[in-house]
This record gives C-alpha cells, structure tokens and sequence, in this order.
C-alpha cells in the first residue's frame, strides 16, 4: 500500500512537472516565429543615373561610366538597372542623402550616385556612393583618379564594388577573357589567339602568326596565359606574357604535350603528355623546369585542373571503362572516381571558389555544361546543345563561359556564358566566330 | 521487490511462449494491393483553430454538409497511384479552404444562439421552483404525455446550444494567438516576392538569418533587427553579411503588412521571421 501511494505521489509530481512545463514553454513561444524558406531570384532593381559632373568638358564621361555600369549590372544577371527615364529625383549633390521615397515609389532598391570631377587636362576624378533604398544607409563609397584613356576599366571597378556590395562576393567585370578567333570553314578552319574585355569590348589578336592555337589557360595570379600550338608539327605547350609578348616553349617533351593549366600559385603547370602511347598527368615547375609524374594508370588520364587551395587535383580518366572525372591528391595519391553517370564527362575545371567543378559531358549525341560538388554529389546540368564545351570560370566563380557550336559546315562558334544556377544564358560579344575562352583572374 | 523478478521473469515467459503459438506456421502474403500515399498533414503547428464541431442533422436541410465531408476524405484518394513527387503544399492549402468554408457556419452559429435563448427560457420555465416530489412525478406525467418527438427536439436544441458554444470558443481560441494558416501563407507569399534567396552563394543552405520585426497596427514596420546580428557581424563568411542585408531589406520592402488580421493585432505586433534558404534540385 504504501508502494502504491509512493508511486502515485511520484506519478502526480511527474504530471505537475510536465502541465508546468508545458505551460511555460507555450508562454515562452507565444510570439510569432515563423519560417520563409522560399524567396525569388529575381534580378535586384537599381538605379544608375548618370553620373553628375559641375565641368561640362567631362559631361560626356559621366554618361559613359554610367552607361558601363549599368551594362555590367545588367548582364550579370543579378541586377535590373531602371530606365533613367522613370527617375523622380534629380541629384545636384552627391554628398546628400538621396530621398529615398522618391526611389521607392519607382521601386528602386538600390541606387548608385557618382560624379566626375576634372582635375586637369590629363586627370579625372570619378567618386559614387551606393544606397540601400529601403534600409535607408549608404552600403559604399569610392574614389577612384585616372586618365579620361582608362575611363572603361574605371567603370567596371565601379560596377566590381557595386556588385561585391550587393553579392558579398568579388566582382569580375575588370577582367578579360583570351578565345581563338576562327575564320573559315569548319574544315579548313584558322585560328589565332586573341583577347578582349569580358563585355566583348576591344578586341586584339595575340599572336601575329597563323599557326593552329588551341586550350589557352590564364595564370590565377598573372597576366600570362599557356596554351597548346601545333607550331612545331608535334603540339606543344607554350608561355605567353600578355604585357611583354614575350613566348616561350615549355619544356622539350619526348612526345606530346597537351591540356596545360596553371596551379593557383601560379608557380607550376598541371599538363597531360603521351609517352609510348601512355597518356597521364605531370606537375612541371616553371621555375627550374623539373617535372613530376602524377599519375601512371594505363588509361588515358588528361586534362588535370588544382583545387583552388592546391590540394587536390580534378582530371579525366577512362581507366573505369569510360571518360569519368576523378579526384586524387596534389602528389597524385588517393585517387577516387566521383562520377558515375552513363554519359562521357570531359574538360573538368575547378571553381576559384572551391566549391564546384564544372566539366563538359557528352551523352546520346548531345552535349551539356554542368557542375558537380568535389564529393561527386550534386551534379546539376546547366546548359546544352549540340556542341557546348571548354567550361571556364569567372574570377569569383559565379559565372561560367564556354564555346558552342552550331551544326553545319558553315556552322557558326560562339563563346557564350551561364550563370552557375544555369539562369542567365548569354552570348559573349566577340569580333567574328570564336571558341575555347578562358577567363583572366581581375585585373590589378 | 522480491517478487519483482519471478513475476517479471513469469510474465517474459509467458509473453515469449505465447509468441510461438500465436506466431507458428508460415506467414501467409496477403494480395498485393495499390499503395495509394496518403499525405496526413497535421495542421496543429500553422493553425489553432479546432475542427468544426458536427451537428447533428435536425433537418433535411443540414445534410448538405454531409457530401462536403466525405469529399475531404475522398479528395487525396483520387490522384493516380503514380509515383507521388514530394508532398507539395497542396494538401495544406485544401485544409485551409476547408477551414475558411466554415466561416458561414460559425456565422449561422450565431443565429442559432439567437434562436437557442428562448429554449433555455422554456427549459427553466419547466424545471421545478423547489424540490418537491408530487410535483416532480407529476412533471415526469407531463413529459410522458408530451410528443416523443417533441422532447427529443429540445434535447437536440440544448445540444445545439453546446455546438454553439463551442464554435464560440473555437472562434476565441483562433483569434488569440497566432495567425491561421492562410495569413501564414499570405505573409510567406509576400516575402516571396520581396526577398531575394541567396541560391548562388556559396552554401546558402547554412545562410539563416533569423529577424525581429515590430509592426503597428497599420502594418507598417516600426523596428526591424537582427536577432543575433553579433553572430553576422563577427560572421568570417562575407555572403552572411549580404545575406542579412536583405532579409532586412525584404522586410522593409513587403511593409505595408496590411493583409494581416487587424483584430488579431496582439499576434502580430512582435513575430521573428526566420529567412531559412532551402533550395529544391
């Protein structure tokens, strides 16, 4: 008896505890919490008037960054630059804040204002702030002083800040990207080395000669490029100084040397050569020359790309049967398959982010552009068509350009771009047809 | 305690033994039959509204809530038995309008307790002033000699007197905490359009921003703060801080939030909005 009113005594306290429990914890969430997992990913509104000037020899110039600048924002995808047209306010001052209720009202969520003050012949001044509309704060403020000759690159660093504000991550509109230039039919085709800004802006070629380029490479770090050239009958790999021109021969490999491209550190080379009818993967230091032997599988291992850290190597063996991408590390140890899919994947390239590889796939006469985590998971398809391949990555990571070609003889070759959420399909402007780009780090 | 152990161990055996019996012989298959999937969703965490109370039918007339029933019950049967992609919120969204099909009945409910006064009267009128028991035997002839049907009438108004008060309650409890389903989503469909999910960061999966937002009763913001914006200040990853940036910005950018209930202004004066990323692939 006495057992039983003890457990009864003890059942009660229990019950007790857990009402009272119960009853503090529902006061305790009595406010309202709730979760918004879903958003848009709708491009943010800004607006970009032109930038104000008191001198009118360089009123010209504050229409022109303006127009740089909101062609930047726009072609990123993320940003929708608003019609000057529908502006309330015009600023006199930029040293003021705006009136934000005057941008709300033509749904503005951020505006740029910027001026250009002249500060001599040669020297000009461009200034701009950036304002959060709704949170009513300015986000940035730069001045930058340059020569009216440099007024674009002026502008795409403006666009940079704007968009690392806004993104939390580096801009790439002060960067270049490297194509070859096709001309002629796809039989007897040309192609040279040329470069251009990465809004398509002034085009030059690289190289004055006509031999056949192929898979240029950027430095992470520099303004050198690699790239393989059937100059010599044998393809080899070569080094071009963008700013001095100056070009030089990798190395004198016994047989061919192809897929080159740099570490991050920018101190060696990941390149694939063939020996006995053996293709694999060496590591050669540019500075004393010295190569090393990653791989030595009796499959076809090329095209090896660094990790951003330098730790890990992506590349493309056949040695499971069919062309997968592999992970192994820096030394050429640990080597581990992380895809598995039915199709051929070719050209993988690793994100500057470290994030993602992006690579080229072939699959039932159709070929697509995708990404996949360095894990092997995640694998998402971006684009595709019928010749879609070269994946190379914007200096942040965010945007992918590749070339693509369209069926025919006469088909035309095109370098495009796609954002790595697969949204923002874009053709790159170049001068004529053009394949194989290869994005340049942001430029000092 | 010293029986403790025979009786637990008796009681084991017992269970144990008796498993074999129930259990011998092969198991026989039952036909294969089409799995059907069925979404449960329990709405008690968007919604404290309780279920409508039935009512018992009186008349001809109320059975036409009948049809309305079994056709919630039928509704996520009739969908193919092809595969079933995730549970979308669909089935949540039928619940709600289930629920707000019941607003004219609560609205009719009050006519009933308008109507159901004047039976409680009558109900005291019969009830004995004081306990007396020739007069309650000659209230029990009374009654006998009343219609059956007539009798069974009053109990089933007195019932509907219950039903009435419990709608009244459930009307309380809805409008004292909390918003319903609907307004939940109303306020997450317009954060759709006003907030930009950072999907192309880098792991944006891990970028939640927890928000505290003040509103006056116009559905204007009066504060909107970071809940723990140390946490993003001294955050290493730079999307984090763009991140907040704009489940701020959303916030302020969705104002006015003037579809949400003004007479439940106290549930909505104070709430957290918990901008959480999750992308589908």
């Amino acid at each position: 008896m006495t057992m039983l009113s003890i457990y009864m005594r003890s059942a009660f306290r229990f019950l007790f505890v857990t009402i009272g429990a119960l009853f503090f914890s529902g006061v305790a969430s009595a406010q309202l919490s709730i979760d918004i997992t879903e958003g848009n990913l709708e491009p943010l509104p800004i607006a970009v008037p032109d930038f104000i000037t008191t001198d009118n020899r360089v009123a010209a110039i504050g229409q022109q960054v303006a127009e740089i600048v909101r062609a930047d924002l726009e072609r990123s995808g993320l940003f929708k630059p608003l019609d000057p047209a529908s502006f309330i306010e015009t600023q006199t001052n930029v040293d003021y804040e705006p009136s934000f209720g005057d941008w709300r009202v033509i749904k503005a969520e951020a505006l740029v204002s910027g001026r250009i003050v002249r500060e001599s012949d040669a020297r000009v001044r461009v200034e701009f702030r950036l304002w959060d509309i709704f949170g009513e704060k300015q986000l940035t403020g730069l001045r930058f002083a340059t020569t009216p000759d440099n007024i674009r690159r002026i502008s795409h660093k403006v666009s940079d800040a704007i968009y690392q504000s806004l993104t939390g991550e580096a801009g790439y509109f002060d960067s270049r990207i490297v194509f070859i230039d096709e001309q002629g039919p796809k039989t007897n085709r040309k192609k040279r080395l040329a470069i251009m800004d990465q809004d398509g802006a002034s085009p030059q070629y690289l190289l004055a000669g006509s031999d056949i380029v192929l898979t240029p490479r950027f430095s992470p770090n520099s303004q050198k490029i690699t790239f393989m050239s059937y100059e010599n009958i044998v393809p080899q790999v070569y080094l071009l100084d963008i700013e001095t021109g100056r070009r030089e021969l990798l190395g004198n490999f016994p047989g061919m040397t192809f897929s080159p491209r740099f570490a991050p550190d920018g101190e060696s080379l990941i390149l694939s050569m063939i020996e006995r009818g053996n293709s694999d993967i060496y590591v050669m230091n540019l500075k004393n020359r010295s190569t090393t032997r990653l791989t030595s599988d009796p499959g076809i291992d090329v095209s090896g790309s660094f990790s951003p850290d330098g730790r890990k190597v992506i590349f493309n063996s056949d040695r499971g049967g069919s062309p997968q991408l592999y992970v192994m590390n820096a030394d050429g140890s640990g080597v581990k398959r992380i895809t598995f899919g039915k199709g051929r994947y070719s050209a993988p390239v690793w994100s500057p982010r470290g994030d993602l590889i992006a690579f080229t796939k072939s699959e039932g006469g159709q070929f697509s552009i995708g990404v996949i985590k360095p894990d092997g998971s995640g694998e998402r398809q971006l684009t595709s068509g019928y010749l879609v391949e070269g994946p190379t990555w914007s200096p942040n990571g965010r945007v992918i350009a590749f070339s693509k070609e369209t069926r025919g003889r006469n088909g035309s070759s095109e370098v495009w771009s796609i954002d790595l959420t697969g949204r923002n399909l874009r053709k790159v402007g170049t001068p004529g047809k053009a394949s194989d780009p290869a994005w340049s780090p942001v430029l000092p | 305690m010293k029986f403790g152990v025979p009786i637990s161990l008796l009681l084991h055996t017992t269970l144990i033994g008796s498993g074999f019996f129930v259990f011998t012989g092969a198991p026989t298959l039952l036909d294969q039959q089409k799995i059907i999937p069925i979404d449960i969703v329990a709405i008690s965490e968007q919604t404290n509204i309780q279920a409508t109370v039935k009512r018992p039918i009186i008349e001809a007339e109320p059975i036409v809530e009948a049809p309305t029933s079994q056709e919630e019950v039928e509704a996520p049967i009739v969908p193919d038995p092809a595969p079933v992609p995730t549970p979308d919120p669909v089935p949540v969204i039928t619940e709600e309008v289930d629920i707000s099909d019941t607003r004219p009945n609560q609205k009719s409910a009050e006519v009933v307790e308008a109507e159901v006064d004047p039976v409680e009267e009558t109900e005291t009128e019969d009830e004995p002033a004081s306990f007396d028991l020739d007069n309650l035997s000659a209230l029990i002839d009374r009654s006998r000699d009343e219609q059956p049907s007539n009798s069974q009438q009053r109990i089933l108004q007195s019932e509907e007197t219950l039903y009435a008060f419990a709608d009244v309650t459930r009307n309380a409890a809805g409008a004292g905490n909390g918003l319903s389903l609907s307004e939940t989503d109303a306020l997450r469909s317009a954060m759709y359009k006003c907030w930009r999910i950072p999907a192309d960061a880098k792991d944006p999966e891990s970028l939640i921003v927890p928000v505290d937002v003040k509103l006056h009763r116009d559905g204007h913001v009066a504060s909107v703060n970071l809940k723990n914006s140390a946490a993003v200040n001294n955050s290493s990853n730079p999307y984090m801080v763009v991140a907040a940036e704009n489940a701020l910005r959303a916030v302020s950018k969705c104002a006015p939030y003037d579809f949400l209930p003004a007479e439940r202004y106290d549930s909505w004066k104070q709430m957290t909005l918990t901008f959480r990323p999750v992308l589908s692939q």
